[in-house]
């Protein structure tokens, strides 16, 4: 895994030099080193590392998507739903086996993620108190969750 | 063209989640409510702003300075509501519900 990361790296920086440039040569050397290592994979030490890197590009897109959704949810519901059909609540979203960076950054991006602000973390108990914008069906919002966040972060971090 | 169009759309869209964030804070009915309108609608809105800079300037000139006061954002903003939110609740801030 480290070792894959410090060559895709050194291979970026090399051309980056060589190009005698600095960010958008560095960006290009990226790409054309991450070609390079999709089709060396077979003899070089990468194949964790590269599917950590699709784990967490994957885990990119998934958050962007989310967060845009939440904007408009969040859009609609200020400017055209009538106070009384709102309906908040807390719920608890059990996260069992993660560890801490793991939490901070799911707790993070439910902060950012359609209908739901993180309130509080029990670290101890290993789960995390939401508040939810329309908290109708509190099972169905965790089970949103875990299709979109935990198994997009879970991807790239094990 | 291309550039200034699309920097216009990004200040636009901008400037129109923030202005969404500020009519938030005043419609919504309880503090944690208006949380949700802060965290989200003003990193969004934020972060476009810093793209519009990015690229109206071009890549060579802001260079990572914009896209690390991107990351900030989205640092920083979740976990200020966070934090608001919890504040609220350890002092017991009364939820807003329904009157029966």
């Amino acid at each position: 895994m480290f070792a894959g990361f410090l060559l895709h790296l050194s291979l970026a920086l090399t051309w980056m030099f060589l190009a005698q440039g600095s960010l958008p040569e560095f960006c290009l050397g990226a790409l054309g080193s991450y070609v390079l290592l999709l089709l060396f994979q077979k003899v070089l030490p990468v194949s964790t590392y590269l599917r950590r890197l699709h784990g967490f590009l994957r885990f990119i897109l998934v958050f962007f998507r989310e967060l845009a959704l939440a904007n408009i949810t969040i859009a609609r519901s200020v400017l055209f739903q009538p106070t009384e059909k709102m309906q908040p609540d807390f719920l608890i979203y059990p996260v069992p086996g993660l560890n801490g960076f793991e939490i901070f950054l799911l707790s993070q991006c439910i902060s950012l993620t359609p209908g739901t602000t993180t309130v509080q973390v029990d670290l101890d108990r290993q789960e995390l108190h939401l508040h939810a914008f329309d908290a109708a069906e509190p099972e169905e919002l965790c089970r949103q969750i875990d299709r979109t966040l935990k198994e997009a972060i879970l991807a790239f971090t094990r | 063209m291309i550039t200034s169009l699309l920097t216009a759309t990004l200040l636009l869209s901008g400037a129109f989640f923030i202005l969404l964030a500020a009519i938030g804070l005043i419609r919504l009915p309880d503090i944690y409510c208006r949380s949700h309108a802060i965290g989200k609608a003003m990193t969004l809105g934020i972060s476009s702003l810093l793209l519009a800079l990015l690229v109206d300037l071009g890549l060579a000139q802001t260079g990572l300075k914009v896209v690390l006061a991107i990351c900030f954002q989205f640092l920083t903003i979740p976990i200020g509501s966070h934090l608001l939110c919890l504040i609220a609740r350890q002092h017991e801030v009364p939820r807003w519900t329904h009157k029966k």
